[in-house]
This record gives structure tokens, C-alpha cells and sequence, in this order.
């Protein structure tokens, strides 16, 4: 998550994916994911570094400067915004 | 090319995987006796005379999914490097790969890791006595 927090000119983005799945299915969700993300690297026109976490890692707080990053959706906001 | 090195789909940069192997080459216990796949290297530890295969990834926080993803992709892994002293992993990933006798180290652990016997729980202690391991948390 380099450029972001160090405030530099970025030369990929660093995407964090939290999913909520039981282990024997995190491979194939993370697939999915990592196959539907294909497009937005050419839309973006620089790599995509896709980290994908489980809920309770992600609660964990694995990352530097985890109050840096952008959220930028989240299932649970838009089920609650259809309430 | 055959042994396919030059490129890979974990993301890790050339200088990390030559990092590794500096570290591969010049470990008393090690010899390297390859590389494939651009970010596997197959050893040979010499006072245990077994070989395993070492797995070059490069995380701040290694994850579950990318240690499973690894294992995945060359089931034959015996150890995962994530990458330098700043580099760690979750504690679902040390879990998944102490359940599956898997060593994860960083720059910091792996060469101790690669002498003990148990080389897939290899306990590194700090300077006090206490365990140090570079779990994310």
C-alpha cells in the first residue's frame, strides 16, 4: 500500500477485498473476484494489486495505516441503504 | 521459457526473488538446487538431507487466501516467504500453514526456519525470550 500512504505519484493501486465466506469456498470466491477486477485494470490503465481478507482478518487489522484507506463498497451499506 | 521464470501471477518483483535466493545461497544449512516458476526455489537443507520447496510471495500481510492460493498452485510448497522484516502474516495464515506443516517466514525468521527440524513451526524468540512471531494483528 506504498504510494498512498507515502504520498507518492502511484503506478498501480492497491485494492483491499473483504469477504465473508466459509474457508473452503475463500479460493473460488477470491477467483471470482480476481476475474471480475480484469476489466477495471484497463479501465485504470495501471496494475491492480488485489489483497483479499477475511472478515475476521480484516478485524484484525492487518495493514499500516488501516484508517487511510477508501471505502469503496460494501455490501452491508447497500443493503442498508435499500431498507 | 521452460523453466518458467521472467514472470508471475503472485505478483513479486525480481529484486524480492533474488533477495531470496541471496538468502537461499548463503544459508549454511541450504543448498539451492533450482528455480522454477519464476517464484519457487527447490532446496536441499543438508544436515536433515530433506528437499522442499521454498515459495517467494512478497506481503505486508500475508492472507489466508494468499497462503491457500500458494498452496493451490504448487501444492508441493513446504516453506512461504512473504518477504522482509516489515513483512508479516495473518493468523489465519499461520494457522493454515502450521495446520498443513507449512513454514511462513519473513526475512527475519526464514533462517532460522530452515534449520530446525520442524521447519513449519519454527518459534522465533526476541530478545527478552518471547515469541516473535510477525503475525499482523
Amino acid at each position: 500500500m506504498g504510494s498512498y500512504f507515502h504520498q507518492k505519484k502511484y503506478r498501480d493501486v492497491d485494492l483491499v477485498v473483504v469477504v465473508e465466506c466459509e474457508p473452503d469456498r475463500l479460493i473460488s470466491v477470491a477467483n471470482s473476484i480476481r476475474e471480475s477486477l480484469l476489466e477495471l485494470r484497463e479501465v485504470v490503465g495501471v496494475p491492480i494489486d488485489i489483497t483479499i481478507f477475511t472478515s475476521k482478518e480484516f478485524r484484525a487489522n492487518p495493514l499500516r495505516d488501516m484508517h487511510t484507506l477508501v471505502l469503496l463498497y460494501s455490501s452491508d451499506a447497500v443493503a442498508a441503504e435499500g431498507k | 521459457m521452460s523453466n518458467g521464470n521472467g514472470a508471475n501471477d503472485f505478483g513479486v518483483s525480481f529484486g524480492r526473488i533474488m533477495f531470496l535466493q541471496q538468502v537461499l545461497s548463503t544459508h549454511s544449512n541450504v543448498t539451492v538446487l533450482g528455480r522454477h516458476d519464476d517464484i519457487v526455489f527447490d532446496i536441499r537443507r543438508n544436515r536433515q538431507g530433506d528437499v522442499l520447496s521454498v515459495v517467494c510471495v512478497e506481503a505486508y500481510s500475508a492472507s489466508l487466501e494468499l497462503v491457500m492460493r500458494v498452496v493451490q498452485t504448487f501444492p508441493e510448497v513446504a516453506v512461504i516467504f512473504v518477504g522482509g522484516k516489515w513483512n508479516g502474516y495473518t493468523r489465519e495464515a499461520y494457522e493454515f500453514c502450521e495446520e498443513h506443516k507449512i513454514g511462513i517466514y519473513n526475512a527475519g525468521e526464514i533462517a532460522g526456519g530452515l534449520h530446525s527440524d520442524s521447519f513449519w513451526n519454527y518459534e522465533k524468540l526476541d530478545d527478552e525470550g518471547n515469541l516473535a512471531r510477525s503475525i499482523k494483528a
